[in-house]
């Protein structure tokens, strides 16, 4: 862990695609996700406290639990930086960055080539695997039996949920269309070690995730296919609802669709941004308790 | 509800392999103590957080549901347990009990206070908390996330926590 938790959340952008992406979603989870960006900012707001002596001891005792590597801040963070991070971005992503606010994709097409719907629905696939052992690293396995546990997950707020609106859209519907939920459980059944070993995310997190690859992906998407279908339906999130807000931001043509799931891969990086926002709040929450 | 529980599974399913998963050899980094955090003098020493009593031995001393609200635990470590009240699907405040060994420092506020909520002794944590330290161990707080749940509501559900039973844990 090279980098402390207030580095991360001090380092946070207060604009750009990934917030403006993440805003698109507003809709799905309205005013659940504020981009709260500065580590004493979070510390105040998660708080609702003023008194800079208060503040500073939660400070201080947040980045004790952050430090010490036991407790699974660090692997959640670390999760959620290796799933932004795949191989693909490698190159592309620093220029798309620079473009800042909104830009044409048509001058980096020759750079891009789609991946095929096996890698894509594989790539979804890693995303809700990321999602869940980070969740388990950073909040543990809260509650002494089963309907607590379903509870928390069904409290799914804040960070946490536009995190998971980003993942059924830019990872499910964008790329695999309005069907993507059974296209994820049909490919998923027929996957082999291979298809899971050259996934660039699995390459990098393997030493942090539960499990050898394929098992972990068969049971992790087959219990969870339900529900990320439901979870669409249930939020009103649509293939079309999205694309007419991404044009406003991002210049493509519908010729052009296929490329369109490549190239937010490469640009945006919603679930370092909201995990980062996610393992702060838990950890401030956590250090207000314990101090 | 078919739906949570495949969630469900697949939480519990991840979480159960990775605990057995989990490197052995994984280094533990010494909690970093920053000089404001020093104890001073004979000041009783912080235990590694990984000493300290379990998450799921703390979750036994919440209270319960009631009327229009509702508890849901949301962070379970060593040595601590955190959950949140909702009021008609509103959070209301977040409820935590914490092992002060991993962090003696938290009693200090304690040490002055007059002030008791079921017979022990009680101090505030900012202007949104209130605490009170059990067998001089466990801190149980009650932080307000919402100006409907006043300081009288914060010392209600301190009081409904099984803080007898919590002064009876030992590791």
């Amino acid at each position: 862990m090279s980098n402390s938790i207030d580095r991360l959340v001090d380092s946070l952008p207060s604009s750009g695609l990934t917030v403006r992406a993440l805003q698109l979603l507003d809709f799905a989870a309205p005013g659940q996700w504020q981009n709260v960006t500065g580590f004493d900012n979070t510390i105040r707001l998660v708080t609702g406290e003023s008194d800079p002596e208060l503040l500073g001891r939660v400070r201080n005792r947040a980045l004790q639990l952050f430090g010490d590597s036991s407790q699974g801040y660090q692997r959640a963070i670390s999760i959620y930086q290796f799933v932004d991070n795949a191989d693909s971005k490698i190159g592309l992503a620093a220029a798309a960055h620079k473009l800042g606010e909104s830009f044409s994709f048509l001058s980096f097409l020759d750079r891009i080539t789609p991946k095929p719907e096996k890698a894509q629905t594989v790539d979804l696939a890693m995303k809700i695997v990321a999602e869940s052992a980070a969740f388990c690293y950073t909040n543990g396995l809260p509650g002494d039996s089963i309907s607590d546990f379903a509870s928390a997950l069904a409290s799914y707020s804040k960070e946490n949920i536009i995190r998971m609106a980003g993942i059924i859209t830019f990872d499910g519907l964008i790329p695999l269309g309005d069907a993507f939920a059974s296209k994820l459980i049909d490919s998923v059944q027929n996957l082999s070690a291979s298809d899971i070993e050259e996934n660039g995310f699995f390459q990098r997190a393997k030493h942090l995730l539960p499990g050898d690859g394929l098992s972990l992906v068969t049971r992790n998407i087959g219990a969870v296919g339900d529900y990320v279908s439901g979870f669409a339906a249930s939020h009103g999130i649509t293939r079309d609802s999205v694309l007419g807000g991404l044009k406003s931001f991002i210049n493509f043509t519908d010729d052009k669709m296929d490329y369109l799931g490549a190239i937010l891969d490469i640009s945006l990086n919603y679930m370092e941004h909201t995990g980062t926002q996610s393992v702060a709040r838990s950890l401030i929450e956590r250090a207000v308790g314990e101090i | 509800m078919k739906k949570v529980l495949l969630l469900i599974i697949l939480f519990l399913g991840g979480f159960f392999l990775w605990r057995s998963m989990k490197p052995a050899d994984e280094p533990k980094t010494a909690t970093v103590e920053g000089p404001a955090s020093l104890p001073p003098g004979n000041a009783p020493k912080a235990i590694p957080q990984a000493e300290a009593i379990s998450g799921s031995t703390l979750n036994k001393a919440f209270p319960s549901s009631s009327g229009d609200y509702h508890l849901t635990f949301t962070q379970e470590k060593d040595g601590f347990s955190s959950a949140e009240l909702t009021k008609a699907g509103a959070k209301v405040a977040t409820l935590t009990v914490s092992d002060t060994d991993a962090n003696p420092s938290a009693r200090d506020k304690f040490k002055s206070s007059t002030r008791k909520i079921s017979g022990y002794p009680a101090a505030s944590v900012g202007s949104q908390g209130t605490a009170v330290l059990v067998a001089d161990r466990y801190q149980v707080q009650a932080r307000s996330l919402s100006p409907t749940f006043t300081e009288a509501d914060r010392e209600s559900w301190l009081e409904r926590f099984k803080l007898n039973a919590l002064a009876k844990v030992k590791k």
